[in-house]
């Protein structure tokens, strides 16, 4: 038997063309690297996760340092009323909202006329913004409501009148055959308090952060 | 370019060094010279990009080899036509030596018995070594070569060895 063989393609040759081209492949391949920007999801969500918490920190402070600004500019304000209290004749002085001790007002200073009025005997204010008014007369008797306006000495205005009387400033207040009076309140607005033998109601209103001064005014 | 080692060795050295292996692997598998060259490109890139660890020179070479059997598997897949033989014969420009040269006759082998046929004969491989480059086992490397001698024996004539 003759041997059989495998000579031409053991020797066969690749080009050398083939060889230089692999080379210059892989040289044009080679090119200079820029230091890649890394975007895995990790990195992405750890950068949206501090954008989050440091917005939520910038609107935190921003709405606390709303309420600051507000809460020093009621302390402004009640630092002016109490010096133009100080000042005016007509007025009087702030109160604790401890201290109910009478004092007597002068009578010739109601500031309004119009529509039947009836001023209480006393009130006084409290370095809040309770008010309190004390009336020993002037309350028919039958009647059911007395709408109580307030007067911002602050800001010289009226919080409410006849025709614009808002709900936050009425306290339905009921007078009885005895004198006594009997009131309704919105506790979220207004606060009676009622006593024996005194006639009081209280107006707290939570909108207006200075005291509320000067004189109550009711309508019958 | 720069230093990538492969076993030791630059990647230019690995190239000229195992260019006819790597090419006589697409030629016999692919029996195509331009398919060849293209899957011949492919593979050298593939290393550069790669740049995988080589323990040693063997363990390169084994890697080219699988590679290269791996990417005209890829090729054919995708091309799905085989060129007749004749064609091969024409551009691969075999030189017959002798008239018992039976080197077309390997191209008329199946795929599994030319990779098996190749790897023994003309790399010089051991079964086991090639069991372990082409992922299968001993026994079976050993079927495919005692397979292929036969098929080859039955393509060029009983009347030689």
């Amino acid at each position: 038997m003759r041997k059989v063989n495998f000579n031409s393609f053991r020797n066969l040759q690749i080009p050398e063309t083939w060889i230089e081209e692999a080379l210059s492949n892989s040289k044009c391949d080679e090119k200079p690297r820029k230091k890649p920007i890394v975007f895995s999801r990790r990195t992405l969500s750890f950068a949206m996760c501090l954008i989050f918490v440091c917005a939520l920190c910038v609107a935190l402070f921003f709405y606390f340092n709303n309420d600051i600004n507000l809460a020093s500019e009621s302390l402004t304000e009640t630092q002016k009323a109490s010096e133009k209290n100080k000042k005016s004749p007509f007025l009087l002085q702030a109160n604790s909202s401890d201290d109910f001790g009478s004092q007597t007002q002068n009578e010739s200073q109601v500031p309004f006329e119009n529509g039947k009025n009836a001023t209480p005997d006393d009130f006084e204010f409290s370095t809040g913004n309770v008010c309190t008014a004390k009336f020993s007369q002037g309350l028919l008797v039958g009647e059911k409501k007395i709408y109580c306006v307030l007067y911002d000495y602050t800001t010289g205005e009226l919080m409410g009148d006849e025709n614009l009387l808002s709900d936050e400033h009425l306290a339905e207040i009921e007078c009885l055959d005895d004198g006594m009076v009997n009131a309704s309140y919105d506790p979220l607005k207004n606060k009676v308090v009622k006593r024996a033998g005194e006639y009081w109601y209280v107006f707290y209103n939570e909108l207006i952060m200075s005291p509320i001064q000067g004189y109550i005014y009711i309508y019958i | 370019m720069d230093d990538k080692k492969f076993a030791g060795l630059e990647f230019e050295q690995v190239v000229r060094k195992y260019s006819n292996t790597v090419g006589k692997v697409c030629i016999m598998r692919l029996k195509n010279w331009a398919d060849a060259e293209d899957c011949f490109q492919n593979i050298f890139a593939t290393l550069y990009k790669k740049s995988p660890h080589f323990e040693s020179e063997e363990h390169l070479k084994a890697w080219l080899i699988r590679v290269s059997i791996n990417e005209c598997v890829s090729f054919l897949r995708t091309q799905k036509t085989l060129l007749p033989l004749k064609d091969v014969v024409n551009t691969a420009s075999f030189e017959n030596y002798d008239s018992l040269d039976v080197s077309w006759a390997l191209f008329e082998l199946e795929p599994k018995y030319r990779n098996v046929l190749y790897l023994f004969y003309f790399e010089r491989y051991k079964i086991d070594k090639i069991a372990h480059i082409l992922g299968k086992k001993s026994t079976t490397v050993k079927t495919l070569l005692r397979r292929g001698k036969d098929k080859l024996r039955k393509i060029y004539g009983s009347d030689v060895k």
